[in-house]
Formats: C-alpha cells, structure tokens, sequence
C-alpha cells in the first residue's frame, strides 16, 4: 500500500508553529518580493481570498478582514519541512519527498499493521513535534493515495484526517467524485478536452479504452487510467531529480535598463547553476524570460521566452551566464524603447546526473569549470552569500527580495530565536 | 570527515548558524599537547572526537531552541539563557515548559501537575496559571538542557 502524506495550508501552518496567536486567525504568505498569495489558512479561503491573488489588489481586503500577511520564509519552511520527512522516516523506511509537503510511503511488509490507525499515529507525532497538522490518504496506487488524501482533506469530520481506499466499492465511489481536473497530472487543457467527449468525473475517464487513450492521448493517462483502476504502475521514486529548476523574479521597480536587466538575468544562471551543482547534476537547455506588469494600463501586456539546447550538459555558472544572456539579447527590442520588464528568469531543464553526461564529438566543457565552480561554491559558503561573482552580475549593487512582512528564522539564525517570558 | 564548528560568538558576524535536522554530527577536535620527542604510545588511541550535539541535539527532528527574554523564572534562569526544549516528550511535575495558553503567545513557565498549575519561579511575579479542563494548551518543548554563557 502506498500513502501520501501532505501537510495541511504548509506556508500558512509554519508561520503558527512558534506564534500560537495566529491560531483561529486568517493567515496568508506572499511569494518572493511579495507579489502574490501563495498559501492560504482555512481562515483566509473561507473569506475567499483566492490562489494567485495579486497582494497589490488585496491590501485593503487583507485590513479589513484582519488577515495575517507573512512574506515568505523558506528557511523556516525548509526546517519545518525536513522535520516533518525525518519523523516519516522514522515510521516507514520507503519514502520519495514528492514537493516540500508531499511524501509518498511504500508499506512494504506492513501486512499485520492497522494502516489507518498506524497513519493517525503518525499524524499525531507530527502534530505533538512540529505543531504541523498533515492528512494521509492510503491506497493500493500512488495516484489513488492522492485521490484518498483529497478525500481526507475535504471531509476533515469524518475522517480524522486519515482516509484508506481498501475496496472496490470505495474505489469507485471515490472516482465517481473525483472530478476530472482534479485528478493528478490532468491538467486544465487536458480536463477540458476530457469534459468535451463526456467525461464528467474520474470514473468515466476509467471507462475509456486503452487504445482510445493510447490513441488520442498518451501513455502517461494510459498509466494513470491503470493507477486510478488500483494496478500500481508508478513506483516509489526514491531519488527524484528535478525536472526542471527556475529562479525567477519580480522586480520591486520595473526595469528599462538593458544593462540593469543583464545583470539580473546572469544573476539568475547563476543561481540555477548552483542549484544544479548542489544535486550533483547538469542540464542541456536553458530557457530565459521576460515579462512587464500584466495589471499595468500604460504599455500592453509583452510576456517573451526563448529557450536553447547547450553544446554539452553543464553546470558552470560561466557556460550558463553566457547562454543566458545570448538568449535575453535576442529577447529585449533591438530598436526603440525597451519595455519596463517586471518579471525575469532562467529556467534550466533536460537535467542529467552530472556523473553521466553525454559526450559530444565537437565540444566540450573546459575540465577547467568544474574546478573553478568548486572553489566558488566554496568561498561562496565560507564567506557568505555571494561574495565571489560573475562580472556579468550586479557586482556593485546589492540587490535584495522585497520582504516587507518576513517572520524571524526561528529555526535557522541564532539570533531570530524565539524569546520567551 | 571531521568538521570543525566555530563556537558561536553571537555577534552580528556570526548569525547563521542553523540547527541542522539532517543527524549528522559536528565534532570539535582537541589536539593533545605537541610535544617534540619521543612520540605518545597512546596516540595511536586517542579518540578525540568530541560533538557537543551527541548530548545536546539526539533528536534534531524535535529540538528547539528557545532564549530566555526576561527575568519570570529567575533564579533557575537568567535573561540571555539558551534553552534547548524538546518537543516529542510529555512534561512531568516540574518540568520547565514553552506553554501557549488558549493561543497566548509562548511563555516560559514551570509545570506544577499536581495543582494543574503554571508557575512562574521568580516571587516578583506573581502570574500563576491555574490550567481549566476545557483550555486549549500548546507545548512547543520541555527544557531539557540549558546553555549559558559565563562570559563572552
């Protein structure tokens, strides 16, 4: 049996776990620089404070309704995170960190074990230590024990936050509520496509022949229909590598400076190639874009991208700044007025481990790099943030995230400690 | 491998010391006297790897640390004092606690189990707790240890 254990509103519950007032309150978190609502209490969805909501546009309704408003604080969320994966661990060996609040557990030999009762314990534990309400949903398929998590979720009174699909009957009960677009890794396009030939919920989507999904979809719902159905296919990725790895940025003030914008936008290589470094892999495309303020009336709405294939897989900071760049000349108006840009970023992908790489007959990377980057990292880690960079980066200028609502570090910084009376 | 911690000095300098969740241990090493000559027989026995977490951190998972802000538990403690409370293990009769009281903010209190009483030990306060039935109460840790800087 699989499970997946996901924490409840996670962003929103941290910011409570060292400031209890908050309990009972409505309680947001805005993403990087404060642009948008990324994480609701149940407080703040009851007053239908939507996903995604521009902070901007909802000011005044943060006031009157009193609604907590926190930046985010991802060493916090990170800390809190891996103290929840570390009590997981502790119960079920077998384990793949989905996200930074999804796990999945593999019940392997587990035959004699209430599961339902075993997975309240959990729960129960993870409560007591970290103050971090989850739901767990269990099932014979990993796409299942996501449909039997929403249940969990949705249904917090009669279940207790734990939900287990063990029958036939509650399979299908489950698929014949579960809506389309809910289904996991049914996307929006996908969900309309499949609302147009009649399917309404789950279930009818199981009732599509394989060659007919085969045919006019792919294999990916073709497992998924074999998932939904109980046949578990998905196995426990127990590494996963990323798929993709972005840093991107809205600006506090919008940017018109070429020059300015190049800076932020090796910046951002850079940032990917350290990240890809700190997992050991490499990646082959790059991709760069750039959009300005969709809510601004003045200038229409531009929102460009453009992506290349590298020569060789590569993590360098130098390869990647090089590409980047190359991409964001080709990118911003040769001509005329640039745009006041509001948002940029690098999203690099293809990512390979770096130990296997493909060869290329005509190029390669200079061995020189890898050392290089080493050194970097290392300086970079001893020294501080950032104290050797790329001369393409913003070298005088220190550039810093809006963060106007930030909680202390309770968890990471010695002097953001909590104090107590 | 052996990793050297640098003994936190709480200046602005020295501020990102995380509490690592990982387990893994750092170690401060104490090197014997060098002496020139005739080499130690015992060198090849010393083991001299000391981790203060090994007493201090067993279960990073559910160890916080908390600073004490102001003078309610003194004499036991003084402002200033670290306390490493622990969240997974149930408070006994006179345990020191981080107690939320019907969504309070945290506050540091002694455990008093037979009164069903919080109490702070300083007699200048005199902000006893008496704890009801139908109270809400969030412990975030019970002192288990205390760190406190003699001089800097």
């Amino acid at each position: 049996m699989y499970a997946l254990v996901d924490c409840n509103n996670f962003y929103a519950s941290c910011e409570r776990v060292f400031n209890p007032t908050l309990n009972g309150k409505p309680v947001v978190v805005l993403s990087n620089n404060d642009g948008c609502v990324i994480a609701r209490s149940n407080e703040a969805k009851d007053l239908g404070i939507p996903m995604g909501a521009p902070a901007f546009e909802y000011e005044n309704n943060f006031r009157l309704n009193k609604i907590n408003v926190f930046s985010s604080n991802y060493a916090l969320y990170a800390d809190m995170s891996n103290r929840v994966m570390m009590i997981l661990k502790s119960y079920c060996p077998d384990i793949e960190i989905y996200s930074i609040d999804e796990s999945f557990l593999l019940f392997k030999g587990f035959d004699n074990y209430d599961l339902v009762n075993y997975a309240q314990e959990i729960k129960q534990k993870i409560y007591t230590i970290t103050k971090i309400p989850v739901c767990i949903g269990i099932a014979p398929t990993k796409a299942l024990a996501k449909v039997a998590n929403r249940i969990a979720k949705k249904f917090p009174k009669h279940h207790n936050g734990v939900y287990m699909i063990d029958s036939k009957e509650k399979m299908v009960k489950a698929l014949k509520w579960l809506k389309c677009e809910d289904i996991w890794g049914i996307g929006r396009q996908l969900s309309k496509r499949l609302s147009f030939i009649g399917c309404k919920n789950a279930y009818d989507f199981t009732l599509l022949s394989d060659e007919y999904i085969k045919r006019n979809f792919s294999i990916v719902e073709l497992r998924l229909k074999k998932e939904l159905l109980g046949e578990s296919v998905l196995k426990l990725d127990e590494v996963q590598r990323k798929k993709s790895i972005a840093t991107t940025r809205s600006f506090e003030k919008t940017i018109n400076d070429y020059e300015n914008l190049k800076e932020r936008v090796s910046t951002f290589a850079v940032s990917c190639a350290e990240k890809l470094r700190k997992e050991q892999s490499k990646c082959n495309i790059i991709t760069v874009f750039v959009m300005t303020n969709r809510f601004d009336e003045k200038q229409s709405f531009v929102s460009n991208s453009l992506s290349t294939t590298l020569d060789f897989d590569s993590n360098s900071s130098i390869v990647l700044s090089k590409s980047a760049l190359f991409l964001l000349d080709k990118l911003v108006p040769a001509e005329g007025k640039v745009p006041d840009y509001k948002k940029a970023g690098v999203i690099v992908s293809a990512i390979t481990p770096d130990n296997q790489a493909q060869m290329n007959l005509f190029h390669t990377e200079s061995p020189k790099h890898k050392a290089l980057m080493s050194v970097m990292d290392q300086l970079n880690a001893n020294y501080g943030d950032h104290m050797l960079k790329l001369a393409s980066q913003d070298v005088r200028r220190k550039w810093k995230m809006k963060q106007e609502r930030l909680s202390p570090c309770y968890t990471t910084r010695f002097t953001d400690i909590l104090n107590v009376y | 491998m052996v990793q050297f911690i640098q003994v936190p000095k709480f200046s602005e300098e020295l501020i990102n010391i995380p509490i690592k969740t990982d387990g893994e241990k750092r170690f401060v090493q104490f090197f014997g006297d060098v002496s020139a000559g005739f080499p130690s027989p015992a060198a090849d026995f010393v083991q001299n790897n000391i981790s203060l977490d090994e007493i201090l951190l067993l279960h990073p998972e559910a160890t916080y640390l908390n600073r004490v802000g102001g003078e309610s538990m003194y004499p036991e403690y003084l402002k200033g004092d670290l306390l490493i409370i622990r969240s997974d293990i149930e408070p006994r009769h006179h345990d020191d606690i981080v107690v939320s009281v019907n969504n309070s903010e945290y506050t540091f209190k002694r455990y008093d189990a037979i009164n069903k009483q919080l109490i702070s030990l300083n007699p200048k306060y005199k902000n006893c707790i008496q704890l009801q039935d139908e109270d809400v109460v969030i412990i975030l840790g019970v002192v288990t240890d205390l760190v406190r800087h003699k001089r800097n």
